[in-house]
């Protein structure tokens, strides 16, 4: 008989947890990050090492689907009466699904934002293509003053509430499931005028 | 809206409205996890809902404990039983609900792990496997196919790309044709589609392969209008002539429909079959926490409701009891509301009914005791006012009430002795020698059952001989706590004594008007007898004569002095009161008497600060005369005669005079009569002596006692009221 633990445990378990917010360390981590100008455009290039757990990797064998949450936030930084402050300009957010689908196993992602869907034969690929963020067009380089400084803040987790309802609890409470890049940070360096 | 409806939605509105609500969220998390996929989303926001809901009920019973503990402490009518009937409720639920649990806990964990078997479980993964084994076929024969036509004409498809791509997609049955140059450019392309669009180009992973001459062919799938369609990409990389360019041909072969439905049910079950496969711990888990929450939330529920309707059902009593305790403690407005048509209504009427008629009653009591209390009062009044005195005792002669006349006349306050035993009176305070004779005299007419009697008693008081009548009476009653006698006293000694000295005076001017008359002829007839025959006769008839006339005469002047006195006390003199200093008038009084030659002494002992007093100073020196030659009289035997005059106060009200001698005292029979007119034991005087030194004295407002043993010395006491500022100080005649 599996084991189930009695509803008042759980529910502390789960605050305890919830309280925590304890995280699998480098499960998700940036090992480029850089702005690039090209075509009028600031995108940005990345590249994201996916060290997925075990228990995360049985899921998606399981047909498991996993939502992975990008956010790139682009502030300015303002001298306020001696104070720095930051201000949004532009902040992008979308979710990448990833699953395994068909007899063949196929790996797809698909992306929410773009609804663009990419089949890849080995997970491997999948997480590769994933983590490979290339010249991801931000913001109109107009837009932005070259007087000013700028920076972005980027960050990749897997969102957990978007996980099937049973799981919800397993995810509150177990470490594995709290995957998060957390916050990256650069700052960017405007091309010259003329 | 029936107001029976109001009260239940009043009273369990909330709480059915709160279980209503954390039951539907627990049902629809439910059937989310029986995946119903569709409210996936709202599972986490319902499940904290639920949490909270739950954490809410919990709230509310630990608050509702804590008010029913609080209760418990502060004996609460009623609460023992809520107590009592909720614990017996919550066995009574909470034992068949958790048996229930229990046993759904082991239905679920059994139930889901009976989903799962391995013949199942085999046959999806071999149905998968044929599947894909026959799509590896059908890929494995297209990518030959395609380059065998690759191979057959390469050359053609470089010079006349575009005849070539429409007749290789004839030849392969093709869906689409497309030819690329290795840096990606569409060079050709046919479509059994619309040729507007234009195809969808390999991905950039696709063309590096390409450029590494590696022939690709898959399976892939891509959206379709109602469903995800499949099919096989076979891209064959090659050279021209010259190899001065790579190209790229893909081809797309569509997958029959049927066998893509059939490959498609068979995956989509070998997914679900996985998922839940992996979900199974979780589901468990889940499904326990739904559960428990179920249970929890029933049994918390029927707790609560249980509480409520033990504590409607306990309303009554402690409605009750709330009165029955208004009403212990003497209040009897108090009226009970009545909220039930049921049993317990009508018991709260009856209640209702039994104060008001108790209350009724008393009220009625009450009047009756107030009338009793005023009448009482009023009777006190009557007797406090009354001019006799007046004693009541109760049947076992017991004193009950006395007034102020009584306690003046017999000098003592009664109210001390209130309650206590007539003869125990008699027999214990031996300090009211005359009150104890008194009562003694009484007795015997109180013991027969005379109903009413009448005695004339004279009573020595301290001030003096008193003359009461005394009448009894027996109160009649049939209940002997309430029944019991009264006695009351009038005070006549100064009616007595008025009619004695109206009696006396009238004998004296009869006396004086009788005698005085007569006396002078007899006198004179005396004297001329002794003159005519004087001269006639000689020897001893002369002496005789003599003697004889000579008794005669005097006899006749000693009874003209007898009847002055009676005329003298006879007529009164108005008697005019002016402010005098008593221990003046005594010393100028006292110097006519210390006489050095004398046989007795006359000594004063006056007070300092005599206070003044109103007195007609003649009347008061006759009547000091009076007593000091009655005190000279009374010692003419004695060895060593003294008499001794003493002022003092005995209070702020009364100025005491006492005269006093050592002569051989008064017989205590005479003490009676002493101050008797005629009453006299001398072989000479009036007798109206001290008669009229009492008349004095009463003029005056005063009182004259003696206090005399026989073989003792003699005290004449007399009491004189003092001047008080109110004391009218002018010259004024008053009443005799």
């Amino acid at each position: 008989m599996p084991f189930s633990p009695p509803p008042l445990l759980a529910l502390c378990l789960f605050l305890l947890s919830y309280s925590n917010f304890a995280f699998s360390k480098n499960a998700i981590h940036f090992s480029y990050l850089k702005e690039v100008f090209q075509n009028e455009q600031l995108a940005l290039n990345a590249v994201v090492d996916f060290k997925l757990p075990e228990q995360v990797l049985d899921a998606i064998q399981h047909d498991i689907p996993i939502l992975f949450k990008t956010e790139i936030v682009l502030f300015e930084k303002r001298d306020f009466f001696g104070f720095q402050i930051e201000q949004t300009q532009k902040k992008i957010e979308y979710y990448t699904e990833l699953y395994a689908y068909g007899v063949n196993r196929y790996y797809v992602l698909y992306n929410h934002r773009n609804h663009k869907r990419q089949t890849f034969p080995t997970l491997k690929n999948a997480l590769q293509t994933l983590g490979t963020l290339q010249a991801l067009p931000v913001v109109n380089q107009s837009v932005l003053d070259p007087e000013k400084h700028y920076f972005f803040k980027i960050r990749i987790s897997l969102d957990k509430w978007k996980l099937p309802p049973p799981l919800f609890i397993e995810a509150l409470i177990e470490t594995y499931w709290q995957l998060d890049s957390d916050w990256q940070e650069i700052t960017i360096q405007l091309p010259k005028s003329g | 809206m029936h107001s029976g409806s109001w009260t239940f939605l009043k009273q369990y509105g909330w709480i059915t409205l709160i279980s209503s609500v954390l039951m539907i969220s627990l049902v629809i998390m439910s059937q989310i996890l029986q995946n119903a996929s569709s409210f996936a989303d709202t599972y986490s926001s319902l499940l904290f809902f639920t949490l909270a809901g739950i954490g809410v009920v919990l709230f509310v019973l630990f608050k509702t404990l804590w008010t029913l503990r609080k209760q418990y402490k502060r004996k609460t009518p009623g609460i023992k039983i809520t107590l009592r009937l909720t614990l017996a409720s919550t066995l009574m639920i909470g034992i068949p609900t958790a048996i229930i649990f229990y046993f759904s806990l082991m239905f679920i964990q059994q139930g889901i792990n009976q989903w799962f078997d391995v013949k199942t479980e085999t046959a999806l993964a071999n149905a998968s496997a044929l599947v894909r084994m026959s799509l590896d076929n059908s890929t494995r024969d297209r990518l030959k196919l395609t380059q065998a036509m690759v191979n057959e004409k390469g050359i053609l498809l470089a010079t006349s790309p575009v005849i070539e791509v429409n007749r290789l997609r004839s030849l392969l049955d093709a869906q689409e044709v497309a030819l690329y140059h290795s840096n990606q450019q569409l060079i050709a392309f046919s479509s059994e589609e619309d040729m507007n669009i234009l195809p969808e180009a390999p991905g950039a992973n696709l063309f590096q392969q390409i450029r590494q001459k590696k022939t690709y062919a898959a399976v892939e799938t891509r959206a379709g209008l109602t469903s995800d369609d499949q099919f096989i990409r076979v891209i064959i990389p090659f050279s021209d002539l010259d190899f001065s360019g790579t190209y790229a041909l893909q081809v797309i072969f569509l997958i029959p429909q049927s066998m893509t439905v059939l490959a498609e049910s068979v995956t989509a079950a070998s997914a679900q079959y996985k998922e839940l496969s992996y979900l199974k711990g979780p589901l468990i888990t889940s499904f326990t926490l739904i559960l428990s929450m179920v249970f929890l939330l029933t049994l918390v529920t029927a707790i609560l409701f249980t509480i409520k309707a033990v504590q409607n059902f306990t309303k009554p009593i402690q409605t009750l009891a709330r009165g029955t305790r208004a009403v212990s403690k003497g209040d009897y407005s108090v009226k009970m509301p009545i909220k039930e048509s049921d049993e317990f209504g009508d018991l709260t009427q009856s209640f209702n009914d039994m104060i008001q008629r108790i209350s009724q009653a008393r009220n009625e009591i009450k009047l009756g005791h107030q009338q009793t209390e005023v009448q009482k009062l009023y009777l006190q009044a009557i007797i406090k006012n009354l001019t006799s005195g007046v004693l009541t005792l109760d049947m076992n002669l017991r004193i009950r009430t006395s007034n102020d006349v009584a306690n003046q006349i017999f000098n003592t306050e009664f109210s001390n002795y209130t309650g206590q035993h007539f003869d125990h009176l008699l027999y214990q305070d031996k300090s009211l020698p005359r009150l104890v004779e008194f009562f003694s005299h009484i007795s015997p007419l109180l013991k027969q059952d005379a109903k009413s009697w009448s005695l004339q008693y004279e009573f020595s008081s301290q001030y003096g001989q008193k003359i009461l009548m005394i009448h009894g009476s027996t109160l009649p009653s049939m209940d002997k706590k309430i029944g019991g006698y009264v006695i009351v006293i009038d005070d006549i000694t100064e009616l007595v004594q008025a009619q004695l000295n109206a009696a006396w005076s009238d004998v004296a001017r009869r006396l004086a008007h009788e005698i005085k008359n007569p006396l002078t002829p007899i006198q004179l007839s005396a004297e001329r007898l002794n003159f005519k025959l004087d001269s006639e006769l000689e020897g001893e008839n002369r002496a005789l004569l003599e003697r004889m006339t000579h008794t005669i005469i005097e006899q006749v002047a000693t009874m003209k002095n007898l009847v002055q006195a009676f005329s003298d006390y006879a007529n009164t003199p108005e008697v005019l009161l002016e402010e005098t200093n008593l221990n003046r008038l005594i010393t100028d009084i006292a110097v006519m008497y210390q006489d050095p030659v004398a046989k007795w002494t006359l000594t004063l002992d006056l007070m300092d600060h005599c206070p003044m007093v109103l007195a007609d100073k003649a009347r008061l020196r006759q009547l000091f005369h009076n007593l000091i030659k009655n005190a000279i009289e009374a010692t003419e035997n004695t060895i060593l005669p003294n008499i001794q005059i003493k002022t003092y106060c005995d209070d702020q009200e009364n100025f005491m005079v006492q005269v006093s001698d050592n002569g051989p005292g008064i017989a205590e029979e005479a003490q009676k009569w002493i101050f008797e007119p005629y009453a006299t034991d001398k072989p000479k005087g009036s007798g109206l002596g001290l008669a009229i030194v009492r008349k004095i004295v009463e003029e005056h407002h005063g009182h004259i006692s003696l206090n005399s043993t026989p073989d003792s010395d003699t005290c004449f006491i007399i009491r004189f009221p003092c001047m008080t500022p109110s004391t009218n100080t002018t010259n004024t005649n008053t009443d005799t």
